[in-house]
């Protein structure tokens, strides 16, 4: 996953991570973010939503800010930046070769 | 959510492990109009409870696996989160799954992709994992006194496994069919659980098992185990076989055995104990391996010509098992047991020597084990010791001849070799 030895971010994760580049998001802003994003091509379940939040945690890419009730609100970390913009020229670079690949 | 139909209860056909498996059969009940109303925690024996509801058919079921230390505080805050995307909180599966119903068909799944669903099974797996675990750690306190009788008395345990066959095996076998009962069930929700995993891993969403209802026979077979030991024990009660019987005297006697007043020397004067209660009574003992057990004592004041009067005793025991080869294990039992108990014995003597008893340091002037061949017998120990605060010296012969077992303890004025050879000689009688 992203960054060192842990392979490319999957989809949800990578527009989960982009969904904080802005602003800080709780569990609901960031499915309707994602949703909005991609015009409903990736939709993401809420088990799903609050295991990649649960991971990204552990992993230090986001942490939490506010506790309002049982609402949570994360915003991305230096490290959460650094992996989603490590996937974006990853994913540059693929782009990028397949341009060259319909050129020839 | 909840209706006024009826309430209905259905066996669980897949393993509680088989994810994929018991969230299509909920689906399944859902789509024949029964919606999950309750699933049963502590007192669960494999089946559920649903309730007839039209407004089912219309529902999707999800399982989502609950993370470790997942109170129900997390869980709530997790089920408030889930509500807002359309899912709602129905129940628990123990502390494996959480089931999630939705009524939306707009609603994604609870998980939309498989990768998300295998790091929330991952950590699921090192949970599971305890339990077998919990399964070795617990047969390891439960027989904590036996562990070290197998690895350092295992002739005596042997031993007492024979005597006391009638109880011991039956609670070994039980013990041991509760615990191989618990850990094969660890290991397959183990294994079915790594199986799921490795599926999701592979990106692949896990095949159903098939519907054998092993929730149920699980718990029929844990049940017909305790079931039976249960039974079991009620029949020793009832019967009695766990107590000793008491003999009156040598009147009852009913084995090959010698009496004081035969190996006591000539010219020797007997006076019984004043307090006769300080002999251990005669009793006898049964078993199926070892249909008989005596264990009988005499004992009294003896004076011999002029010589200070001494307290004499003689203990015999007498066992006769099925076959020679249990006789032989229970004659190496007996040796092994006086041998520990001589040891032990000594190693207390030795701690308390400074406060109770700081001028004999020793706790044997002699002390002597030797294994003797003796015409009759297909197998002789004998013990010969004087503890350091007595006058006399003790022997001890333990002896075996095809199916029977014998033991005389010989202390004070008793002839031990006497009785020794009147004892074979019965024994060759008898």
């Amino acid at each position: 996953m992203g960054g060192k030895g842990r392979g490319p971010l999957t989809e949800p994760m990578f527009y989960v991570l982009m969904a904080f580049l802005r602003q800080e998001m709780c569990g609901t802003d960031i499915a309707a973010f994602v949703e909005q994003k991609t015009r409903g091509r990736v939709k993401l379940g809420p088990g799903t939503l609050y295991t990649l939040l649960s991971k990204f945690q552990d992993e230090n890419l986001i942490e939490e800010t506010e506790v309002e009730g049982r609402k949570r609100t994360y915003r991305l970390t230096s490290k959460g930046r650094a992996a989603y913009q490590e996937e974006v020229e990853r994913l540059r670079a693929c782009l990028r070769d397949a341009q060259e690949e319909e050129l020839l | 959510m909840k209706q006024d139909g009826a309430l209905v209860k259905k066996f669980v056909p897949c393993p509680l492990w088989d994810f994929a498996g018991l969230q299509d059969w909920l689906n399944e009940q859902a789509r024949s109009g029964y919606a999950l109303e309750k699933w049963p925690g502590f007192w669960f024996i494999g089946r559920v409870i649903f309730r007839e509801d039209p407004s089912a058919v219309h529902a999707r079921y999800c399982l989502d696996p609950m993370q470790e230390h997942f109170g129900i505080a997390k869980l709530r805050e997790q089920a408030a989160g889930y509500r807002e995307l359309g899912w709602h909180y129905v129940d628990k599966i123990g502390n494996r799954y959480a089931i999630y119903r939705c009524d939306d068909p707009q609603a994604p799944d609870l998980y939309t992709d498989l990768e998300s669903l295998s790091w929330a099974m991952k950590k699921q797996v090192r949970w599971v994992w305890i339990a077998p675990l919990f399964w070795l750690l617990w047969a390891a306190v439960l027989l904590q006194d036996e562990w070290p009788r197998l690895l350092h008395e295992r002739e005596a345990f042997i031993m007492d496994l024979i005597l006391r066959s009638d109880l011991l095996i039956p609670i070994y076998l039980f013990m041991l069919a509760a615990f191989l009962n618990a850990l094969f069930q660890g290991i397959s929700v183990s294994w079915g659980v790594c199986k799921v995993q490795a599926s999701l891993r592979r990106g692949e969403w896990p095949a159903p098992q098939p519907r054998r209802y092993p929730e149920f026979c699980h718990t029929l077979v844990s049940g017909l185990i305790v079931g039976m030991f249960l039974l079991f024990l009620a029949y020793l009660d009832l019967s009695g076989s766990l107590e000793s019987q008491t003999l009156s005297g040598p009147e009852e006697w009913d084995f090959p055995h010698v009496t004081l007043e035969e190996v006591l020397p000539a010219g020797a004067v007997f006076q019984d104990y004043v307090h006769p209660e300080i002999l251990p009574s005669d009793t006898f003992d049964h078993s199926q391996l070892a249909p008989e057990q005596y264990n009988v004592a005499q004992g009294g004041m003896v004076r011999v010509g002029n010589a200070v009067q001494q307290e004499t005793r003689l203990r015999q025991e007498w066992v006769r098992t099925l076959t020679s080869s249990l006789a032989q294990a229970v004659y190496r039992g007996k040796v092994a047991a006086l041998h520990r108990s001589l040891e032990l014995y000594r190693l207390n003597w030795e701690k308390n020597v400074s406060t109770l008893h700081p001028n004999l340091p020793n706790a044997y002037d002699s002390l002597r084990e030797e294994e003797l061949s003796y015409p009759g017998l297909d197998g002789l120990t004998r013990f010969t010791y004087q503890y350091s605060n007595k006058t006399t010296p003790s022997t001890v012969y333990i002896g075996w001849a095809d199916n029977q077992v014998l033991v005389l303890n010989c202390s004070g004025a008793v002839d031990s070799r006497a009785a020794l050879e009147l004892l074979v000689q019965r024994l060759a009688e008898d």
